[in-house]
């Protein structure tokens, strides 16, 4: 901003001058208002949720393969009300610009995952062989899968929110990236049969901290504010 | 059994407290029922965890004008802007000045801050509050300013002799020629940095308990008491006859 340089040589300004460059500023910088920000936002989480569905469906989508149909409703209207949980929590902001603060989004990003892990091991267990060992499936196809459903909603949410967390980028984008690695556990859910507990941890819970972490990243490189992009 | 009175005051104050009146949910005052009723619909700390967690409190602002003028801002009506600046600018300069001690660097953050909050209108939450907003924005701006100038900041040298200078109608003005107004600001600098934080936004930056908790990040209980043990040590530094808002008044 050219402001910066000049105002470290001058004097103070007087107040009108100081809102009179301002609004000067601001008019020479167009900006988007709600609607077209609403649309946009609007327009990018439809379109990587529809490659995240593409993704599902060319990876076979919802599979049933022998379980019973109980064991699958169950798992995923558990996962389903956890995962809605932790959407509403995460991705939305409630009454007020800034992100939610760290005493209300850590236990629910700390507690849903363990609660869809808790949920899958309580309901499984009722079924005789839900949760028998797969020694041919470790866990990394879910795993892959897990992934690959949740990087295109979560560099969309980055996208659409960029530059609007002043206070703890980094935690929001951790929460973004939690959020999504549950609704992508909820698929996974659908598309995988086995129930074994270390199969569990690979290829479905690994996801969601993976896709936090790279939230995490992410969030503190572009959520923040960031002085250089008014000079750009 | 007998209860003690003692005892049965205390359990009684417990479960008052325990209880969280209709109004901090957002409820309002004007749902037509009396307080009691409204106490006794309030629910418990869990209950108002999790409204909190799902819904955000909604607005207890100590700025309206701003907030309306952010919204009609936001929705596309640039002649707000002006609103909006009329509005809130005073107290940001009041508070940027307390933290950077250089009148023209402070006006560099407003004009900074102000450019930000244009650029990110279309992402401002319908009904939220503007004044914390725009204090998170103006203080990551002066963070990152300060790591990149090596600005001098007060807190880092203790430097008490320097003065804001401005014509702006903020505390200060008022604290300079005073030995007061010395005295209030070695004490602040004084404090460990969550009470100082909270104390600068609420008597400096004029914000309400609600919205110095959403800056935070922390919950408004935490920010009463981190008040209540700066008060403390302000008046300690004052005179016991003293408390800081009354300091604040005489300063004024």
């Amino acid at each position: 901003m050219s402001g910066s340089a000049e105002t470290t040589q001058r004097d103070q300004m007087s107040p009108a001058d100081l809102k009179a460059r301002v609004m000067a500023q601001v008019a020479a910088r167009p900006s988007p208002d709600r609607r077209t920000i609403a649309r946009e936002t609007a327009v990018l989480i439809a379109a990587s949720w529809a490659l995240a569905i593409a993704v599902f469906l060319y990876a076979g989508g919802a599979r049933v393969m022998g379980r019973p149909i109980s064991l699958v409703l169950g798992t995923v209207v558990g996962t389903a009300l956890a995962t809605a949980v932790i959407v509403v929590v995460a991705l939305f902001r409630g009454h007020s610009t800034l992100s939610r603060p760290p005493h209300i989004l850590i236990p629910f990003l700390l507690g849903s995952p363990v609660a869809i892990f808790l949920w899958k091991i309580s309901w499984s267990w009722q079924f005789a062989g839900a949760m028998d060992a797969w020694t041919t499936r470790p866990g990394f196809r879910c795993l892959k899968l897990g992934l690959a459903l949740g990087v295109a909603p979560l560099l969309a949410f980055v996208v659409a929110r960029r530059s609007s967390a002043p206070t703890r980028p980094a935690l929001a984008g951790f929460a973004a990236g939690i959020a999504i690695g549950c609704v992508s556990a909820l698929l996974t859910d659908l598309w995988c049969p086995v129930g074994y507990v270390p199969h569990l941890f690979l290829g479905h819970m690994l996801p969601i901290v993976i896709l936090g972490g790279l939230g995490a990243l992410l969030g503190r490189r572009f959520l923040g504010v960031d002085p250089e992009s008014q000079r750009r | 059994m007998r209860v003690p009175p003692q005892t049965a005051f205390a359990m009684a104050s417990l479960v008052k407290n325990s209880l969280v009146p209709w109004s901090e949910f957002g409820g309002g005052a004007s749902d037509g029922r009396s307080a009691d009723a409204r106490d006794c619909h309030a629910g418990t700390k869990a209950w108002r965890f999790a409204y909190s967690a799902l819904v955000q409190p909604g607005r207890d602002s100590s700025n309206p004008i701003a907030d309306a003028a952010m919204d009609r801002y936001a929705d596309g009506d640039d002649l707000a802007f002006s609103d909006l600046y009329d509005a809130i600018v005073p107290r940001l300069l009041a508070y940027l000045l307390r933290k950077v001690r250089d009148a023209s660097r402070a006006e560099d953050l407003v004009q900074q801050t102000m450019l930000q909050v244009h650029c990110a209108r279309g992402r401002f939450v319908r009904g939220s509050r503007v004044t914390p907003w725009v204090f998170a924005i103006a203080t990551r701006l002066f963070l990152d300013i300060a790591r990149r100038r090596k600005l001098e900041v007060l807190s880092d040298d203790g430097d008490t002799s320097r003065e804001p200078e401005s014509d702006w109608p903020c505390p200060d003005a008022a604290i300079e020629t005073k030995e007061l107004g010395a005295l209030v600001r070695a004490e602040v600098e004084q404090l460990s940095a969550p009470q100082k934080e909270a104390f600068e936004l609420v008597y400096f930056g004029q914000m309400n308990h609600a919205e110095a908790a959403e800056h935070l990040g922390v919950t408004v209980a935490s920010v009463k008491l981190r008040l209540h043990r700066a008060n403390r040590v302000m008046r300690n530094a004052l005179g016991e006859s003293r408390s800081p808002g009354e300091a604040e008044e005489e300063m004024a």
